[in-house]
């Protein structure tokens, strides 16, 4: 026959052996505990305090199997016996013709973890004097074991987020790119730490949500095309301390974390962390772990944009805001081989501002640069987002069109003369309007090089120059066009 | 092994769960004896926490049972396979709950055992306030009958006209379900786009089940208690002399070969009628349980022949039989363990006035807030501070958590 101290040590190992599954540890236990003092089941239920309730966390029974439903969680507050046991720290004790139980209560130290409730459950016969002195002292060491599990379980998840929080880290400072940061955040979010979904987004100057992504636990990046509902969100957050908080409401669980991202004191975005899913409760630990995260964030988005716009600096014309003579060519080069790659076209627009030398020497340099500029953003009107145009020298300016051919570029050609000629530009109160002249050339019909294809366009451009200007030619039909 | 497959099920029935199941599985067994069925048996409370931690890990049950009110997440995140081609246009299930099982026009799931939930009734406490429960056909009939045991209470001492757990249990859900659908509202607009829970006729429902309370009608006692307590008191200690249920007492306290059997006189003091109706008509929660084969399963063609086969006439009438539980098919005889008129009023709880929860991926956690919500408002209730206002400001903060959150989630 086994002594109540076998039973004891075998608990504590058990508890021991078990530390990293606190399901198992208390199963094989309740399992001890009813075979070694005859009662026919035992529960172990553990206190919910954020609800204030406690719900069963394993149950064993003389017929070895879960009981019943499983849902019936009990009010930790007044009125039962759970309660009593739990608030007062007692044991209490029920016998009455429909319950032959016990209740004692798991405190370690002042924390309340919950309680051990004992039964005779289906034969009702009352509980012993010897089992209740029994049981207390087993108690205790449910207390004891149930408390490491714990907090080995709350260390554990919290080694295992800092680890991964240092992961992130080294992993988005690897890049430069703020989309290839965001996709690496927050698949972390999703795939290392296991929440349902991830959101992020960030703000620009104007406190208008500049750019989106989303993550599920599939995998599943998505960009939100349409932002009103949680421009709302927004205004309503950060309105607020722009501190981390979950969905403050007074009836939804932890379920939604918001973490603004802030940089240098300015408002930069919004992290939003849910687990809608699952409808795993976020804690006070997460809110601290996604703050880390959210400020790391936030540097390197900084240094991102930072280097943005720098790289941009770089390849722009500071005049005009079109690209440069250096990126013409890089991305002319690159383009030529994409349209190799794939076997598309690809035409190249020469435009030279009609008299340009006349209207500065007429109007002044300032008022040349007002005509470059209305030119550039007619142009930037005119154009898909995928086509190039940059100013290659002076007055002229190239427009590379991927995915195009000679008809498809005259049309747009066309629509940026005919805009550039119909635009009253305002100066010295006089209307003044601007003529351009155009030449067209297309890849691989006009020419396979980019020297070639640049030499090309622009004889088609001074073939419109010789021939009156205000127009468009193609190269290849230089004596066609007029 | 190549032909094994994992089955994770909840404890259907009761004390006997295991051998339910295995005598079904021995069956299968030798009608397909090169494939192995292991086995698990989930609590309720553990089993969706579970089944996510498998799908993120992609890992787990090939073959699962799932609660009807799952579909919506389920087949949102694809976590299981589409069953549309197993289905015919003639099939055999229940029209309503096979309907459970769709969503996003596509079938993920195939019902396996119903429940609906249906008032049970004490007879000698009716008797002795002359009411006929025949007659209690709409919300206002059950209303007067509970004055009329209020009236009568002095004579039975503690009785109570209603048993009702305000608790936050996803059954009391169901139960105020019928009060807002027999008024005509609903939890979801149409399209499942927005909370509607301040929507007149929902608020209407609402109210309804609020003045039952308030004008002394259900046990302050059984407001306090879990849905197991408020019936032990219902069957063991004759506390009320109504309460909401689905079909699982008959097992527990009205079958002779429960633990918990109540003798057969006592039990013969019970009766069932349909939920009552209201003015937009008589509804009442229908659930109850589906199997699925999981979408990262090994062993596809394994895990469907063991779907096919439990949810045929065959093993369906067997396994409802045993659990005590009404079958998923029409063909399959209803063989509840209860007399002929009770098994019709079960029946007709499921074809005729059943209805669901609307099928949303964010259900879940839709349905969390409206527990939390209404366990706040009914914590005045209990201690007999009654506020029609306040009430109605509880539900405009409900319904707007739920459109917070459903524009958290931006689909």
């Amino acid at each position: 026959m086994t002594t109540n101290a076998e039973v004891l040590l075998k608990i504590s190992s058990n508890f021991q052996e078990f530390i990293g599954n606190i399901d198992d540890a208390l199963r094989l236990n309740l399992e001890l505990l009813i075979d070694s003092l005859e009662f026919e089941r035992a529960a172990v239920f553990l206190l919910d305090e954020k609800e204030q309730v406690l719900r069963p966390r394993q149950i064993a029974t003389i017929h070895g199997e879960i009981e019943g439903e499983g849902e019936n969680f009990v009010s930790a507050k007044k009125g039962t016996s759970f309660s009593e046991a739990l608030n007062k720290g007692k044991t209490v004790v029920c016998s009455r013709k429909s319950e032959q139980s016990v209740y004692l209560p798991l405190i370690f130290g002042g924390l309340k973890l919950g309680v051990l409730r004992i039964d005779n459950f289906f034969s009702r016969k009352p509980v012993r004097k010897e089992q209740l002195s029994s049981l207390k002292t087993f108690s205790k060491v449910f207390t004891v074991g149930i408390y490491n599990a714990l907090t080995h379980q709350y260390e554990k998840h919290q080694v295992d987020k800092l680890t991964t929080l240092t992961r992130i880290g080294t992993a988005i400072a690897t890049t430069l790119k703020l989309g290839e940061i965001l996709e690496l955040a927050l698949s972390s979010l999703v795939k290392d730490l296991g929440y349902d979904r991830a959101q992020v987004y960030l703000l620009d100057d104007t406190n208008r949500i500049r750019e989106n992504l989303s993550i599920d636990f599939r995998g599943y990046f998505r960009t939100l095309e349409d932002v009103s509902h949680i421009s709302q969100l927004f205004d309503s957050m950060l309105a607020t301390d722009n501190k981390p908080i979950f969905q403050a409401r007074k009836f939804s669980s932890n379920l939604i974390a918001y973490i603004p991202i802030n940089c240098k004191g300015r408002k930069t975005g919004l992290l939003i962390v849910d687990n809608l899913f699952s409808r795993q409760t976020l804690t006070a630990y997460d809110l601290s772990f996604l703050s880390i995260l959210a400020d790391q964030l936030s540097t390197v988005i900084e240094n991102s944009r930072l280097f943005e716009r720098v790289e941009k600096l770089s390849i722009t014309d500071s005049l005009t805001g079109l690209f440069n003579h250096r990126y013409f060519y890089e991305r002319l080069s690159e383009e030529i081989s994409r349209a190799s790659r794939f076997g598309n076209n690809l035409s190249l627009i020469m435009l030279d501002i009609d008299n340009f030398k006349n209207f500065n020497d007429t109007y002044g340099h300032q008022y040349g640069d007002t005509v470059l500029n209305t030119v550039a953003k007619i142009i930037q009107d005119n154009i898909r987002a995928i086509d190039v145009a940059s100013r290659y020298g002076g007055e002229e300016i190239a427009i590379i069109l991927p995915g195009t051919d000679i008809e498809g570029a005259k049309i747009i050609a066309d629509r940026i003369r005919i805009g550039i000629k119909e635009y009253a530009l305002r100066i010295n109160q006089q209307i003044a309007h601007i003529t351009v002249s155009i030449g067209l050339v297309c890849y691989p019909v006009d020419a396979t090089i980019k020297s070639e294809l640049v030499r090309k366009a622009d004889q088609a451009l001074y073939w419109v120059k010789h021939h009156g200007k205000d127009g468009v030619c193609a190269f290849s039909r230089c004596e066609d066009y007029k | 092994m190549q032909n094994k497959i994992k089955f994770w099920l909840m404890p259907n029935g009761g004390f006997e769960s295991e051998q339910t199941i295995d005598h079904e599985l021995a069956i299968f067994k030798k009608l397909n004896p090169k494939i192995e069925v292991e086995y698990e048996m989930l609590s309720w409370s553990r089993a969706w926490f579970r089944l996510m931690q498998a799908i993120k890990e992609k890992s787990g049950p090939d073959i699962i049972q799932i609660g009807t009110t799952w579909i919506g997440t389920l087949g949102y995140l694809g976590a299981v396979h589409k069953l549309d081609k197993r289905v015919s246009s003639k099939s055999s299930f229940v029209p309503t709950f096979l309907g459970m099982c769709r969503f996003y026009n596509h079938l993920w799931a195939l019902p396996w055992f119903c429940e609906g939930r249906v008032l049970f009734y004490r007879k000698d406490y009716l008797q002795k306030a002359g009411i006929n429960a025949q007659d209690i056909t709409t919300w206002d009939s059950l209303k007067a009958a509970c004055s009329k045991i209020s009236k009568k209470r002095d004579g039975y001492s503690k009785i109570s006209p209603l048993g009702f757990s305000s608790q936050k249990e996803q059954v009391i859900l169901q139960d105020i379900a019928s009060w807002i659908w027999s008024h005509g509202g609903d939890f979801l607009s149409k399209d499942s786009k927005h909370a509607s829970l301040t929507q007149l006729e929902t608020r209407q429902g609402m109210r309804y089940f609020a003045q039952l309370i308030s004008d002394n009608h259900v046990s302050k006692e059984s407001l306090e208690q879990s849905t197991g307590e408020v019936a032990e008191n219902f069957f063991m200690h004759g506390a009320f002399a109504f309460m909401f249920s689905s079909s699982w007492p008959l097992q527990v306290y009205l079958n002779s070969s429960s633990k918990h059997y109540i003798g057969k006189q006592n039990a013969s003091n019970f009766g069932v009628i349909p939920i009552p109706a209201g003015p937009a008509g008589r509804f009442n929660f229908v659930g109850g349980s589906a199997l699925a084969v999981t979408s990262f399963s090994q062993n596809t063609d394994c895990a469907m022949k063991l779907l096919e086969f439990l949810t045929t006439k065959e093993s369906i009438s067997r396994y409802c039989k045993n659990i005590n539980m009404l079958p998923s098919r029409i063909d399959a005889p209803v063989s509840l363990s209860a007399d002929k008129p009770t098994q019709k009023v079960f029946q007709d709880a499921i074809s005729k006035f059943g209805r669901s929860f609307p099928i949303h991926p964010l259900w879940g956690s839709i349905e969390q807030i409206i527990l939390n919500g209404m366990a706040y408002t009914l914590r005045d209730y209990r201690q007999s501070n009654y506020n029609l206002n306040a009430f109605s400001h509880n539900l405009s903060d409900i319904n707007q958590e739920i459109e917070y959150m459903l524009s958290v989630f931006g689909e």
